[in-house]
């Protein structure tokens, strides 16, 4: 089911610009809200500010980490039906096995390459 | 008629009775008899036929006596008158009447004459019994004797003549006789002894008693007449023999204890008989045949050999007896019987026995042993001895004995003494020992006080000091004088209520012994107290009746040591705890080493990554870039490509730290053979062939398995020689007990496979060996072969995260050889 409002939480404003850019190249019309802070994310979530259909969550950030914040949103009934893909430079398999368990969609380890990032986008879009 | 009658009393007054002239004293007595006061009157007056009887009796030499008249007045003559013997009848029968004269056989003679009187006819009588009274007594007396009647003038009978024989001896010889035969014949009949008689050459039984016919089950009527061996042919073999020996040479045979045997109603009766064999002799002298006596003896025979072989007991009893006894006989103590055990005493042998006591045991000469012996012998007092020293000479050598012995008086059955008993036992142990005790009471008071440790005794219940050393008294901290003799606790009050008189309660009360080490105990020192550390035994002493006297006591001060030994242990702690924290503190750090190899490597990742994301970017950005620009675009691709995959294994390796994934079994030819599919590019691309086969099973981390293999394929494949198509092969080996115990880490009861990689690559310099399992180890630029240099360091620890070893064998340019050491089984794993 290809998603058509995307969020992306991510601390580091490089990767978000990757991200988008990547994403442009994919679709014109996919929307995609971000956000640099997880709490903040969680928060606007829960107040509806913002509904997406699928949500790209890095890992490692400061206040609350991709971990907590998907813990958090898997207790909220509204939200937790949400697919959340882990967007993690980790490719480390007990993180990915761990964050499956705590209910992670799916795992994309961001690429080295900017057109392997193209590829891993094309088929959730379209 | 009276013509004659007057001539006739003429010539008879005339000449003194003429017709009485003669006959002896018998003559003599009859004229001289007073006839006239006789109812026949004076001989002068007698009828003729008296006169002449009287005459022919008077003279004749053949015994005769006459009864005449009514009265039966009597006449005898000389050689009658024996008949009468002393002081009996004789002379009174003279004259007298019959009557008078044989009231004792009146009733017997008296029908005799009268018969004659009445019939006229003689009588006749042979060995008549007719007892007279003679010599003093009634006596049988037998006679051969005639009464013949003589008549008168008138035809009538007026006498009795008795002519007469008296054959009391024949009689009596012939009862004799008789009697002898007849006792014979009982004898014979009645004898114990059986008797047999064989005669001619048939050897037919003439006599048999029944004690013969017992012998051999038969009664004497079988025998009687018979071939005696047609009844018992048997005995014929022998027996036969040895009496027609006899019968033909007329000389005895005896024989002793002799066994035989017949059957006898289909059963064997057997015995023993002592048989005399006497040849039987006809009266005139000819022998006809022989004559058995035969005595049973089996009882004595059997009883001999019962008491034979009780005797041989007896004297096996004595010969085995653990204890010496010897008997000897006679003054000059010969040896008779000596057992075993007298022997090993002596020291001697067998051939000691008929000798004499002193011949052989001469060195006891001075011993008095000979005086005890002879004065056993001649005053019948037996005499012991108790713990008697006896010097004896065994194996040539004089040695010195102890023994209770006794000589005992023997006495035969007529009470004098034979001969000595001696018996003995060897307690020459005991006495030795009773005298090593004496000894050793005095050795063990010397070694007290000579003793290098503190020791003493104690006596009795109040644990009286008997005796110290210096030693002892040092530790007390107290002189002789003060302790010696004296209760120790009276002694050394310093020691009471620290838990001593418990101790030495119960070794004194329960014989126990106590063993303390290092127990600290506050005694004077230089006037005041003070805690010294004491090592000490309190030991049960024992009476030789193994009750307790006291209490011996073996002490140390090692006040030194104990304090030296806290200090050690002092410092041990201390250092054992520092040693604990450094070792908390290497974890920790190993950990967060670990922890900034991965935070480090996984932060590194991210710069890295943008680089080369963000180069893509800017190139796709430039649409018309020149060759130059694109080189560098592609450097900086190159570069950071190998940026991240040096972070990448400096991750991995740091993962291995980490890890704690489970050991299973893994087949190592999985391994490889995942592993060369992995490689099946690379491995075409380069020709190479991978040889395995029989790589073992083991218990090992199966992604390090892999890790590891992959590292050493890849290196294999990568240090290959140009132009030259690498061959690999993958072998394995047990490892002998001996190759483990060459390799330091290993545990030698563990059971180790050697896995060897084996390439034709370009090898590596020997002193190298040890440096390419470095990290970050490299021998070539990196221009000519890629790489991080992990992979090996990632090999080794892998090894050792199993608890195996690495090892590398190469020579430049000759290939290399990586020996993997792994063990068969987790070391952690308990079966």
């Amino acid at each position: 089911m290809p998603y058509h409002h995307l969020l992306l939480i991510d601390d580091d404003d490089d990767d978000q610009e990757i991200f988008l850019t990547a994403l442009e190249k994919v679709s014109k019309s996919v929307k995609c809200t971000t956000f640099n802070n997880a709490k903040e994310a969680l928060e606007a979530l829960i107040n509806k500010e913002v509904e997406p259909d699928v949500i790209f969550l890095d890992l490692n950030m400061p206040l609350m980490n991709g971990q907590q914040f998907l813990m958090e949103i898997k207790k909220i009934d509204s939200l937790k039906k949400i697919p959340v893909i882990i967007f993690s430079t980790s490719s480390h398999s007990g993180t990915i096995e761990l964050t499956k368990e705590l209910g992670a969609h799916d795992f994309i380890t961001k690429p080295d390459k900017f057109d392997d990032l193209i590829n891993i986008l094309k088929p959730l879009i379209n | 008629m009276s013509t004659i009658l007057i001539h006739l009393e003429k010539e008879i007054t005339k000449t003194k009775h003429q017709f009485l002239q003669g006959g002896g004293e018998m003559g003599e007595l009859t004229r001289e008899y007073d006839w006239a006061n006789t109812p026949i009157g004076e001989p002068d007056k007698w009828p003729q036929s008296l006169r002449t009887t009287v005459a022919m009796i008077l003279n004749s030499k053949f015994p005769m006596f006459l009864w005449w008249g009514e009265d039966l007045i009597q006449f005898y003559n000389d050689a009658y008158r024996p008949s009468l013997g002393n002081e009996g009848k004789h002379p009174t029968a003279l004259g007298q009447k019959g009557k008078d004269c044989w009231p004792e056989i009146w009733a017997v003679i008296y029908p005799l004459i009268k018969q004659v009187r009445e019939t006229g006819e003689a009588t006749w009588s042979e060995d008549q019994l007719i007892p007279i009274y003679r010599n003093g007594k009634l006596e049988d007396v037998y006679w051969t004797f005639g009464y013949s009647p003589i008549r008168g003038e008138t035809e009538e009978i007026e006498g009795v003549l008795v002519v007469c024989n008296e054959t009391t001896e024949k009689v009596q010889n012939n009862q004799k006789l008789e009697q002898s035969e007849k006792r014979f014949q009982n004898l014979i009949r009645e004898a114990t002894v059986g008797i047999v008689v064989l005669t001619g050459q048939d050897m037919v039984v003439e006599v048999v008693n029944e004690s013969y016919g017992k012998l051999i089950d038969r009664k004497p009527e079988e025998l009687i007449g018979k071939k005696l061996f047609e009844i018992i042919p048997e005995t014929g073999p022998y027996f036969r023999k040895m009496m027609e020996g006899v019968r033909d040479t007329g000389k005895p045979v005896f024989l002793y204890d002799h066994p035989y045997f017949v059957y006898s109603k289909g059963e064997k009766i057997e015995g023993y008989l002592n048989i005399i064999y006497q040849p039987y002799r006809e009266e005139d002298g000819r022998t006809t045949g022989v004559m058995a006596l035969c005595h049973d003896v089996t009882e004595q025979v059997l009883s001999k050999n019962r008491l034979q072989i009780s005797e041989e007991r007896t004297k096996s009893l004595v010969e085995s007896a653990p204890f010496p006894i010897g008997v000897y006989i006679g003054k000059d103590m010969v040896i008779e019987l000596a057992n075993q055990a007298i022997l090993d005493v002596w020291g001697k042998g067998n051939d000691v026995i008929g000798k004499k006591y002193s011949d052989i045991l001469p060195e006891l000469e001075n011993q008095k042993i000979f005086d005890q012996l002879e004065s056993v012998y001649t005053t019948g007092m037996p005499f012991h001895a108790k713990n008697q020293r006896v010097d004896l000479v065994v194996d040539n050598k004089m040695r010195i004995y102890y023994f209770n012995y006794s000589f005992t008086p023997l006495y035969n059955s007529h009470g004098d003494i034979y001969g000595v008993m001696n018996t003995a036992a060897d307690v020459t142990d005991l006495v030795k020992i009773k005298t090593q005790l004496e000894k050793s009471e005095d050795n063990l008071k010397n070694t007290i006080l000579q003793a290098p440790v503190a020791m003493c005794r104690l006596r009795g219940a109040n644990h009286l000091v008997e005796i110290a050393n210096i030693r002892m008294l040092e530790l007390w901290g107290k002189t002789g004088e003060e302790i010696i003799n004296k209760p120790l606790f009276e002694g050394l009050p310093e020691a009471k209520d620290q838990g001593f008189e418990a101790m030495l309660d119960n070794v004194y009360q329960n014989g126990a012994t106590e063993i303390a080490q290092a127990v600290p105990v506050t005694l004077p020192r230089n006037g005041t107290l003070e805690v010294v550390y004491v090592n000490f035994v309190y030991e049960a002493y024992h009476e030789p009746d193994g009750s307790v006297s006291g209490i011996m006591v073996v002490a140390s001060d090692v006040t030194a040591q104990v304090i030296a030994k806290n200090k050690i242990e002092e410092v041990v702690a201390k250092r054992t705890k520092e040693l604990a924290d450094t070792n908390s503190d290497l974890q920790r750090s190993n950990a967060e080493l670990a922890q900034f190899a991965y935070i480090a490597s996984h932060d590194l990742q991210e710069p890295l990554r943008k680089i080369s994301t963000y180069t893509q970017m800017l190139e796709n950005q430039l649409e018309n870039i020149d060759d130059k620009s694109r080189n560098y675009f592609n450097k900086i691709t190159s570069a950071s490509s190998r940026m991240n995959k040096l972070i990448r294994d400096v991750l991995t390796y740091s993962e291995l730290v980490r890890e704690n994934d489970v050991f299973e079994k893994v087949d190592l030819n999985k391994i490889a053979d995942a592993i060369t599919n992995d490689f099946e590019l690379l491995i075409e691309q380069k020709q190479a062939v991978i040889k395995y086969h029989d790589l073992p099973v083991i218990e090992a981390i199966p992604l390090q398995m892999s890790q590891l293999f992959s590292n050493m394929l890849s290196n294999a494949l990568k240090f290959s020689k140009p132009g030259v198509k690498p061959v690999i092969t993958i072998s394995s080996k047990q490892l002998s007990s001996n190759e483990v115990k060459l390799i330091p880490d290993l545990d030698p009861k563990k059971l180790y496979y050697k896995i060897v990689f084996k390439d034709n690559g370009i090898g590596f310099r020997s002193e190298h060996g040890e440096q390419i399992f470095n990290i970050f180890q490299r021998l070539h630029r990196k221009s000519e072969y890629e790489g991080t240099g992990i992979g090996l360091a990632m090999c080794k620890k892998i090894a050792k995260n199993h608890n195996g070893d690495v090892n590398a064998d190469g020579t430049s340019d000759k290939g290399a050889i990586f020996n993997i050491i792994l063990p068969a089984t987790h070391v952690s794993i308990k079966k």
